[in-house]
């Protein structure tokens, strides 16, 4: 019994992670704390379902196709709003955020009203028996795409030229221009990394969850598992995704079921009391 | 020049708007007053967020939390002592949301920015799961009758008494502020948020000015609740639950920081939808999400902000169409 | 208005110890600062001086030891409860509030002086408004000392750095301190803006009564007006003395320029 429960956290912290992940790279590289990040990986889940069911294209076509305009919206948003807002405070790139997040929800909810829509699998249906427990491949596919997409993340982050002039953005801005790294091509860069993480994640949760507009608030999901693994350091949001995904997971046996809503933010809480920066974090001490 | 002049009238303004304002119900149709008096209270819990963020730089999510607490407390308290005088409900909401605030004050001591900003988010989710959970004895889920303003068996049913109870509040609020703008408990808390270090090896006693705050925003969230659940008559988490979004964006919208960013960024916030409901309403969220961004893009510091550029103390004869122009070079400095 | 203790010190500072990490970056470290004297702590890069001054104003708590003000041990004591005792200090890397006015800046210090309530404040009483003009003009009174009295109005970050480094030695001095704490005053300024600058510390030291506890690394400015020297290196006390005594002292030579040391004499 335990065992299902712990393969269904993996694969909801799949999801967790991947959105967290992308989250974080935003960033890291350009500064900005993405409210709209759940809502670009509803748009983009809508379109990969466009190409799916409505386009009627072959199941790899659309998720490439959905990859590169999910790439291509992240690029959008980053040359239009958030570069502009970058050297502002950080309230402005929140409420930029915001307004994209409206804009998102706006052009879905008009194109594809408030209905909830199935989204088709693309693993097999179904459960294997092992043991007492009920173990369905549609997480374990999950579970191993997510796997797959981390490790070309991190391949792509170590051993690429463009890879490392972005990890060489996110430690020190500075020093990266220095180095003759085109800064502004990085943060789209960035951005259409990031939207095609989320792009992923919403392609992987959607057969499992409905489909629907108001998909966006796992925002806030992403931004706890980045907060409780280590805010600003990549891996930890990894951590921090599945860590999230297994507990309420397996929490609800010994929770009622009136609080199984809280467990994100106590789990938040416990986190921001005991160490603030998180599982992976380093202390920032000031210097004077 | 010119701004001068302005500037010398608009000393006025303030009085003749709140004059206007008060006079309200004697011409306004019976929907805006409705609406004014949300604004009303919009604008009062968002001026304690703005306190609290704008002035002391305490990234707190709580407001919609104390508001629920206020409104809910409010209502429980009337329902049980009936006929308890309205001004001693407020106090006692006021009190009550003090000793929360006190409380929750407490991360604040440890934590900055966004994690603050996580941990009071936190706090009012939590406000939320404990409202439901006493199910009893405030309608959970379903929700719960609230009493309306009441002196003994004199019951203030109407929209108009709301009405003044909150403009009445939140002139007084507003003195308030401004005082605050520019005396001691001001200024330290502008310290506290500009440079903690500094600011305690200048004296000021970081504990207690911290806990102040969040008291002080506390109570204006606490009474805001109050006077929602007075206008509504009718309370359930999901009316408060919605809200911290709109908080902040009228916080923004009117100007962090500002004395009046809250009242402004309140009226721009509740009275869009109502203005684009007419022509636009499938495309509200579009509509709305567009024009956001065109708020930050084009006006970052807010309308007061926008206010202070054009007839503040710097007083150039600033006009509209070098301020646009400013804007769109800043940007074309951001694309190197 | 000054407390004197029978022999005349301000401070005292009795075998403090504190380590970071495994690095002891103050050692042992023993001073007595007189009353209305200019005591300067040099040393190379790195040797402490300025974990000595976050002791002193409560930032840091040392493994060891006691710092004495006023009979009351600084140790045990918060920054802020300090600063109220009377220790002003400027930061080396400048901590001024950025987001306020010069004059608001100073008024922030008079903040211990002013006796009014948040009550009272947000009504605006006849009481608080009184409070208010004494402490702008108190502060003004500082400001025009200093030459920056034109700058009253206008927002910190327009001004350059060593102007800065002036607005924060008068924030300092609107505290009303005993004892000034100047860190590194001179970082970053040009010969002429030092030379100006050490003028105004030696004038300030009698116009307002205090006594200034310096670090530095200019000479310059530390042989010309300091009463007395101790030099640090790695932590520990190596030399005390006169100014005369310090530049001939051979250990202090070679913490400076012999053995590889780090930081040299500007």
């Amino acid at each position: 019994m335990i065992l299902s429960l712990v393969i269904d956290g993996l694969a909801v912290g799949s999801i967790y992670a991947l959105v967290s992940v992308g989250l974080v790279l935003l960033v890291r590289s350009t500064g900005a704390l993405n409210f709209a990040h759940g809502d670009f990986m509803m748009f983009s889940t809508f379109i990969a379902y466009a190409f799916v069911v409505q386009f009627k294209f072959p199941f790899w076509l659309s998720i490439i196709c959905t990859l590169i305009l999910a790439a291509l919206l992240g690029v959008v948003a980053e040359r239009l709003v958030i570069r502009r807002l970058m050297s502002g405070p950080m309230s402005g790139i929140i409420m930029g955020t915001l307004g994209i997040s409206y804009i998102l929800q706006g052009i879905a909810k008009d194109v594809w009203s408030d209905d909830v829509y199935t989204f088709p699998a693309f693993f097999p249906a179904g459960h294997i028996r092992i043991g007492t427990a009920l173990i369905s491949p549609q997480n374990i596919g999950i579970i191993l795409s997510a796997l797959v997409i981390i490790s070309v993340l991190y391949l792509f982050l170590g051993k690429t030229k463009v890879g490392t002039g972005l990890r060489a953005l996110t430690q020190n801005k500075t020093a990266a221009m220095l180095m003759g790294i085109r800064i502004t091509r990085i943060y789209s860069l960035s951005w259409a990394v990031g939207i095609m993480l989320a792009a992923i994640a919403g392609v992987l949760l959607a057969p499992t969850l409905y489909l629907s507009t108001g998909m966006g608030a796992i925002t806030f999901t992403g931004i706890i598992a980045a907060i409780i693994g280590g805010f600003g350091n990549m891996f930890g949001a990894i951590i921090g995704g599945y860590l999230l995904g297994i507990l309420t997971s397996v929490l609800p046996l010994y929770i009622p079921t009136k609080l199984q809503g809280i467990i994100p933010f106590a789990l938040l809480m416990i986190v921001l009391f005991i160490k603030p920066t998180g599982i992976l974090g380093k202390r920032e001490v000031k210097k004077v | 020049m010119r701004a001068t002049v302005i500037r010398k009238w608009t000393r006025f303004l303030p009085l003749a708007f709140a004059l206007l304002y008060l006079a309200g119900p004697t011409y306004l149709p019976d929907y805006l007053i409705y609406l004014v008096t949300v604004m009303t209270i919009m604008a009062i819990v968002t001026q304690g967020l703005n306190v609290m963020i704008g002035f002391a730089g305490q990234f707190s999510f709580a407001q919609p939390g104390f508001m629920a607490f206020g409104a809910y407390f409010g209502a429980i308290l009337s329902t049980r002592l009936h006929g308890l005088p309205f001004p001693v409900t407020i106090l006692a909401v006021g009190v009550a949301s003090a000793l929360l605030g006190l409380l929750i004050g407490f991360p604040s001591l440890r934590l900055k920015g966004f994690y603050l900003a996580m941990a009071t988010f936190g706090f009012t989710s939590a406000m939320f799961e404990l409202i439901n959970y006493l199910g009893p004895l405030t309608g959970g889920n379903e929700g719960m009758y609230a009493p309306a303003p009441a002196v003994g068996r004199w019951e203030l049913t109407s929209t108009q008494s709301v009405y003044y109870i909150a403009a009445i509040s939140v002139i007084l609020i507003q003195i308030a502020v401004r005082h605050i703008g520019s005396t001691k408990t001001g200024r330290a808390w502008k310290a506290i948020r500009d440079d903690e270090i500094a600011a305690s090896s200048m004296g000021i006693h970081l504990t207690r000015e911290k806990l102040k705050v969040f008291a002080f925003g506390a109570v204006l969230a606490g009474i805001s609740g109050l006077y929602y659940s007075y206008l509504i008559r009718y309370l359930e988490t999901s009316y408060f639950s919605l809200m911290g979004l709109s908080l902040f964006l009228i916080m923004v919208s009117g100007g962090t920081g500002t004395v009046y960013g809250p009242v402004l960024g309140s009226i721009f916030i509740t009275l869009i939808p109502q203005a684009l409901g007419g022509v636009f309403s499938q495309d509200l969220n579009l509509v709305f999400g567009i024009i956001l961004v065109l708020i930050v893009l084009l006006v970052p510091r807010g309308f007061a902000g926008l206010w202070d550029r054009l007839f503040g103390r710097d007083g150039a004869a600033f006009n509209l169409r070098d301020y646009l122009l400013s804007r769109v070079s800043v940007k074309k400095a951001n694309r190197s | 208005m000054k407390e004197t203790t029978i022999d005349g010190t301000c401070l005292t500072i009795r075998d403090v110890s504190i380590r970071f990490g495994g690095i002891k970056a103050v050692d042992e470290l023993g001073l007595d600062i007189q009353e209305g004297e200019i005591f300067a702590i040099i040393g190379p890069n790195g040797a402490g001086k300025t974990t000595v001054f976050n002791i002193i104003s409560g930032f840091y708590r040392p493994d060891t030891g006691a710092v004495v003000f006023d009979g009351i041990d600084l140790v045990q004591r918060k920054p802020h409860e300090i600063a109220r005792l009377g220790v002003g200090r400027t930061f080396q890397n400048l901590e001024l509030f950025s987001r306020m006015t010069v004059l608001e800046n100073l008024l922030i210090a008079r903040h211990l002086y002013v006796k009014t309530g948040l009550w009272r404040e947000m009504a605006m009483t006849r009481q608080v408004r009184e409070e208010e003009a004494t402490a702008r003009r108190e502060s003004m009174a500082i400001l025009e000392y200093l030459h920056l009295e034109s700058y009253a109005d206008s927002p910190i970050a327009e001004f350059p750095f060593p102007v800065q480094k002036r607005i924060e030695l008068g924030r300092a001095l609107a505290l009303k301190p005993r004892l000034l704490l100047l860190d590194e005053p001179a970082g970053g300024l040009s010969m002429s803006e030092t030379q100006e600058l050490s003028a105004v510390i030696d004038a300030i030291r009698k116009d307002f009564n205090v006594t200034v506890l310096l670090v530095e690394h200019d000479m310059s400015m530390v042989m010309q007006i300091s009463n007395r020297i101790a030099v640090l290196d790695y932590g520990k006390k190596i030399a005390e003395g006169s100014p005369k005594e310090i530049q001939k002292n051979q250990r202090v030579i070679e913490a400076y320029l012999g053995k590889g040391g780090s930081g040299a004499a500007t």
